[in-house]
C-alpha cells in the first residue's frame, strides 16, 4: 500500500503553534504506566553456583563437559590424580570477568552440579580477586541441594 | 470468477520455468544447481565479467546481494569467489562460483554493481586476493596489520598501539582545477552515542557545504566469523544475540530456521506461531529505536524518552517468558525452548493496546508538522541505485520499490496472515521515518491475530537427530544420559554440502551461507547483513547537505555497527 | 553486605593515611567527591544500558553530566562499555593522556573488563592493556542497578584518595 498523500502534507502555523504549546505544557492527566517497569535486577539469580549433596559433599564429577561447551573458556577444572578414588574435582575455578551469564553450563551438566542461581556480582575494585575457586562457588549462594536422587551412583 | 492470486502464481511458476529453461540452453553444464528457490552456476575467471552482465541485462538478475570468497580446497592457495544476484521477478537466488587465486589480480565488479566495493576491498583485506582498480587499504583490520586473518593458516602477532595516518580524497573530476585547494578535509569521530556504534567519516567541505563524504568503519571488528569456524554448533547461540543486540531473535531465527531446512527436521505448529511472535516484537523494538534516534537529532529530547519507556515495556514482557538477558534462551533448535508461562497472553496483549496508543500520541505531534519537515525532507535516494547498492528492508521501500521477503517467499504462517507492506513516494529522510512507523502498526496487527489463533501441541520437535533429552530423563534413564553426553560432546554435526538461508530482518534482508565438510567444525560461514550494504550508499546521499546534519543521514538509515563489522 | 564490606576492607589497606592537607586540596576533594565529569565512551550491547540509564528521570542523582559532552581536558572519568577491538584502541589511549592528573576509569560489562566471548586477535583482551583500571563491573550486559552502585564504588574511591593511576606509578618509583 502507497502511504497516504495527506501524510505529506504541511499543516498551517497555527496548528504548529498549539502543537508546541502542548509539547511544553505539563501533562496533568499522565497515567502511570508502573506495571510495565522492570522490577528490581529483573531476576534474582544468574550467576553460577556449584550444588552439594545431602550430605555436604560437592555434586561435581569432573566430567568436564561444562569446560567444553562454555564460549568464552572461563570454566578451568583440574582433577585428583586417582580420579577412580575421588570424582569431585581438584580445582574449580570460574573467571568471572569473562562470564556472559549465557546459562549453557547448567544445561550441559548430567549431574545437576551446576546452577545459575546464585546474585549477580556487584561492581568491585580491581585489587579484589575475580576468580572464584570452590570453596567461594559452594558457599556464596547459601546452600544449593542438588535435585537428583542420593541413590544414584557415581559416574566412573 | 477471476482470481488474482491464482493467476499470480500461474504467472510466477511461469516465469520460473521459463527462467531455468534458458539458463539451461546458456550454461548448459556449469549449470550446477536449478530449483525453485536457488541456482548454482560454476564459470571459469576468462569470462567471468561477461557472464554477469549477460545475467544482468538479459536474465533479469539486477539486485545485487553479496560477494565473498571461500577456501574450499584444502591446501590453501586456491580460493572460490562467490557472487550472489536477485532475480526480482521470480525470487529466485542465484550463487556463482569462480575459482581464483592469489597471485593473480582479478576483474573488479563494481563497474557493473557498485555495491561490489566494500565487498571485494574486505576480500583483499581477509584473504589477499587483490582485484583491478580497487585500491589495497584494509577496511576492518588496523592499518599495517600482517597477515590475512580469515586464512586457515593464519598467525596472530602480538599487540602494538599505532595511529593510523591521515585521510584525503583524490581530486574531484567534476571541479575546474583551480578550485582543488579551497576544499577542506573534516573527520567527524561519533564514538558518544550519536550513532548506534563507532563509525567516522570523513568529508571534503567547501563553505560549509558537504561535496563528497565516506564512511570509515571497522572499529567495531570482532572477528564473529573465524569464531564461527573454530566452535561447536552448541556454542554459536551466545555468539548470535550479541551480533545486533536490538534484534537477537531475528538472527537466532535465520541460522535455526536454516539448519532444520537443510536436515529435513519437522517443526510443530505452536513453535512456528510463537517464533513469529518474538520477530515481530524485535521488529517493534528496533523501529521504535531508529525513531528514537531521529527525533534526538531534531532536538527533541521528550519524545525520546517516550519510545525509552515503550521500549522498556516491551524487554519487561519478554523477561518474564524467560529470565535470560538479551534473550538467548527463547528460540533453540528444534523449536522454542519453553513453554508460555500462565499469564503471559494478557500481559502481551495489554501490551499490544498501550503501544497503539503511545506511539499514535507520539508521532502524530511530527508528521505534519513544518518544523520538522523542512529538515527531514531531504538526502533523497533514487531506486535504481539502491538497487544496484545492495539496499533492502524498509530503505529500499521508502524509495517507491515494492519488495517485502515476507509476501514474495513467505515462511511459516506469512501467507495466512492478512497485513499490508507500506511504500513511501520520494525516498527522503522522511519517507524513510513514515515507512517504520507504518511497518509497527502492521506488526502489532500480525500479533494479535497470532494469538488469538494460537495452535496448540508441542513447541518442540520429536526428531532424535537435533532434539537434547529432559533433565528429568537424563537424572534417571540411561539411554537419555548416552543421547545427552553424545549431543553435548561433539555437537550436531551436519553433512557435507552447503546452504543459504534469508528472513526479513527489520533493516532488510539476512541471510547466512554455510558450508560444512561433515566434520565436527564448519569450514565456512559469511553472515549477509543489511548494514554493510545501506553503509556504502552514504556517499550517494550526503552530497549538499551540511556538517550537522550527518547523524541524521546515518540515523534515518538505521546503521548498526555490529551488523557492519560484524 | 558482605561485598560492600570486603570491598572497602580491599582499598582501606591501599589506601595511604591523610596527612595535613593544605585547604585548596580539601576544597577540590569535596567538590570531586560531588560532581565527577564523565567522558562516557560505549559501542555494542553495552550501549542500550547506558542509553537506557541516562534516560531515566533521577539518573543525575548519581552522576552529573552524562548528556553534556565535556573535551577530555575537563573531565575526571573514564567510562568505557563494550567491546574494544585494536582499531579502537589508540582513541582512548590518547583521550586517557589528554585528561588531567586526578582521573579515575570505570570498565563496565564483560568485554571491557577481559574480552569476554571474543577470543580472536582482533579484540583487546581487557581494558587493561591499555590503561590502569579502577572499578570492573561484570555482566553481559549489567542492569541498571549495577551501574549505579559502581559509581558508588567510585565514590568511595575518590573519597579515599585511592586510584590505580597513582599505584602503578608508585609500584614503578616514578
Amino acid at each position: 500500500m502507497i502511504l497516504g498523500k495527506n501524510l505529506y502534507n504541511k499543516s498551517s502555523k497555527i496548528l504548529n503553534l498549539f502543537r508546541v504549546l502542548n509539547l511544553i505544557a505539563p501533562k496533568i492527566w499522565k497515567k502511570s504506566f508502573s506495571r510495565f517497569k522492570t522490577k528490581s535486577n529483573g531476576f534474582t539469580g544468574g550467576a553460577p553456583a556449584l550444588t552439594l549433596t545431602e550430605s555436604g559433599d560437592l555434586r561435581c564429577t569432573s566430567c568436564m563437559l561444562c569446560q567444553n561447551i562454555c564460549p568464552s573458556f572461563c570454566i578451568k577444572i583440574e582433577t585428583h590424580e586417582h580420579a577412580e578414588e575421588e570424582a569431585a574435582p581438584l580445582n574449580f575455578d570460574i573467571n568471572i570477568l569473562k562470564c556472559t551469564f549465557c546459562g549453557l553450563c547448567e544445561d550441559a551438566c548430567p549431574v545437576d552440579a551446576i546452577r545459575m542461581e546464585g546474585p549477580m556480582p556487584f561492581a568491585g575494585h580491581s585489587e579484589q580477586n575475580w576468580i572464584w575457586d570452590k570453596e567461594y562457588l559452594s558457599s556464596y549462594a547459601g546452600d544449593l541441594k542438588s535435585k537428583v536422587g542420593e541413590d544414584r551412583p557415581l559416574m566412573p | 470468477m477471476f482470481d488474482f492470486q491464482e493467476q499470480e502464481d500461474l504467472d510466477l511458476i511461469n516465469n520460473r520455468n521459463f527462467l531455468l529453461r534458458e539458463l539451461e540452453l546458456e550454461f548448459s553444464d556449469k549449470l550446477t544447481l536449478a530449483t525453485n528457490e536457488n541456482i548454482s552456476i560454476v564459470v571459469s575467471p576468462s569470462n567471468y565479467i561477461d557472464q554477469i552482465l549477460k545475467l544482468k541485462n538479459n536474465f533479469g538478475f539486477n539486485f545485487f546481494l553479496n560477494l565473498w570468497i571461500s577456501d574450499n580446497i584444502a591446501d590453501g592457495e586456491n580460493f572460490d569467489l562467490m557472487v550472489q544476484l536477485l532475480n526480482m521477478d521470480t525470487h529466485q537466488r542465484a550463487i556463482i562460483t569462480c575459482p581464483v587465486s592469489d597471485l593473480e589480480s582479478v576483474p573488479s565488479l563494481s563497474d557493473i554493481y557498485q555495491g561490489a566495493f566494500w565487498c571485494e576491498q574486505e576480500s583483499w583485506d581477509m584473504f589477499g586476493v587483490s582485484f583491478d582498480s580497487i585500491p589495497k587499504e584494509r577496511i576492518l583490520s588496523p592499518e599495517g596489520m600482517d597477515g590475512f586473518s580469515l586464512r586457515k593458516d593464519f598467525e596472530p602477532r602480538p599487540f602494538t598501539l599505532k595511529r593510523s595516518s591521515d585521510y584525503s580524497f583524490s581530486p574531484d573530476p567534476r571541479v575546474p582545477r583551480g578550485e582543488w585547494k579551497k576544499r577542506d578535509v573534516l573527520q567527524l569521530d561519533m564514538f558518544n552515542g550519536e550513532v548506534n556504534g563507532p563509525l567516522k567519516a570523513i568529508m571534503e567541505v567547501y563553505d560549509e557545504v558537504v561535496e563528497r563524504g565516506r564512511l570509515e568503519i571497522g572499529f567495531l571488528h570482532r572477528g564473529v566469523e573465524k569464531i564461527f569456524e573454530n566452535i561447536n554448533l552448541n556454542q554459536i547461540m551466545p555468539h548470535l544475540s550479541r551480533i545486533n543486540s536490538n534484534c537477537p531473535t531475528m538472527f537466532q531465527q535465520a541460522w535455526c530456521g536454516g539448519i532444520e531446512k537443510y536436515l529435513d527436521v519437522y517443526i510443530p505448529d505452536r513453535a512456528k506461531a510463537l517464533r513469529m511472535v518474538f520477530n515481530e516484537l524485535d521488529r517493534i523494538y528496533e523501529h521504535l529505536d531508529t525513531i528514537g534516534r531521529i527525533v534526538d537529532n531534531l532536538g527533541c529530547s521528550p519524545f525520546l524518552k517516550e519510545t525509552l519507556v515503550m521500549q522498556e515495556s516491551i524487554v519487561a514482557v519478554m523477561k518474564k517468558y524467560s529470565e535470560q538477558n538479551l534473550s538467548s534462551n527463547l528460540i533453540c533448535l528444534g523449536g522454542v525452548k519453553s513453554d508460555v508461562p500462565k499469564g503471559w497472553l494478557t500481559e502481551c496483549l495489554n501490551l499490544l493496546s498501550f503501544l497503539e496508543k503511545k506511539v499514535f500520541e507520539v508521532t502524530k505531534l511530527i508528521s505534519n508538522s513544518t518544523l520538522w519537515m523542512n529538515r527531514l525532507c531531504r538526502f533523497e535516494l533514487n531506486s535504481k541505485q539502491a538497487m544496484d547498492w545492495g539496499v533492502s528492508g524498509p530503505n529500499l521501500r521508502a524509495s517507491g520499490v515494492n519488495y517485502d521477503m515476507r509476501k514474495v517467499s513467505p515462511h511459516y504462517f506469512y501467507n495466512d496472515i492478512e497485513f499490508e507492506v507500506p511504500l513511501g513516494i520520494n525516498g527522503q529522510c522522511y519517507d524513510r521515518y513514515l515507512v517504520r512507523v507504518e511497518e509497527i502498526f502492521q506488526s502489532l496487527s500480525i500479533i494479535s491475530q497470532l494469538l488469538d489463533n494460537l495452535p496448540l501441541g508441542d513447541t518442540k520437535t520429536k526428531d532424535s537427530s537435533v532434539l537434547i533429552p529432559r533433565k528429568q530423563d537424563v537424572y534417571s534413564d540411561s539411554n537419555a544420559l548416552i543421547q545427552h553426553y553424545r549431543f553435548y560432546d561433539s555437537g550436531v554435526t551436519l553433512p557435507e554440502g552447503e546452504f543459504y538461508n534469508s528472513i526479513e530482518s527489520p533493516n532488510g534482508e539476512l541471510g547466512f551461507y554455510v558450508h560444512s565438510r561433515g566434520t565436527e567444525y564448519l569450514n565456512r560461514v559469511k553472515l549477509r547483513t543489511p548494514g554493510f550494504y545501506s553503509g556504502q550508499c552514504f556517499t550517494d546521499i550526503v552530497e549538499g547537505g551540511s556538517v550537522e546534519d550527518i547523524p541524521l543521514v546515518i540515523n534515518s538509515l538505521n546503521l548498526v555497527v555490529g551488523e557492519i563489522d560484524r | 553486605m558482605d561485598e560492600m564490606e570486603s570491598n572497602s576492607s580491599i582499598i582501606s589497606e591501599v589506601a595511604m593515611t591523610a596527612d595535613s592537607e593544605s585547604f585548596l586540596n580539601r576544597w577540590n576533594r569535596s567538590i570531586l567527591e560531588n560532581e565527577l565529569w564523565p567522558f562516557p565512551v560505549s559501542f555494542s550491547c553495552c550501549s542500550s544500558e547506558m542509553r537506557r540509564f541516562k534516560g531515566r528521570e533521577n539518573s543525575s542523582e548519581y552522576i552529573n553530566g552524562l548528556d553534556v559532552a565535556y573535551p577530555p581536558e575537563e573531565s575526571d572519568l573514564l567510562i568505557v562499555g563494550g567491546t574494544i577491538s585494536q582499531k579502537m584502541a589508540p582513541f582512548i589511549k590518547e583521550v586517557y593522556d589528554r585528561m588531567p592528573e586526578e582521573k579515575w576509569v570505570l570498565a563496565i560489562g564483560a568485554c571491557a573488563s577481559s574480552g569476554g566471548p571474543y577470543w580472536t586477535h582482533s579484540v583487546v583482551q581487557g581494558l587493561s592493556q591499555i590503561v590502569p583500571v579502577d572499578v570492573y563491573l561484570p555482566g553481559c550486559p549489567p542492569s541498571r542497578e549495577m551501574i549505579i552502585q559502581s559509581f558508588e564504588a567510585i565514590r568511595e574511591r575518590v573519597t579515599k584518595k585511592v586510584s590505580s593511576l597513582s599505584q602503578t606509578r608508585w609500584s614503578l618509583n616514578v
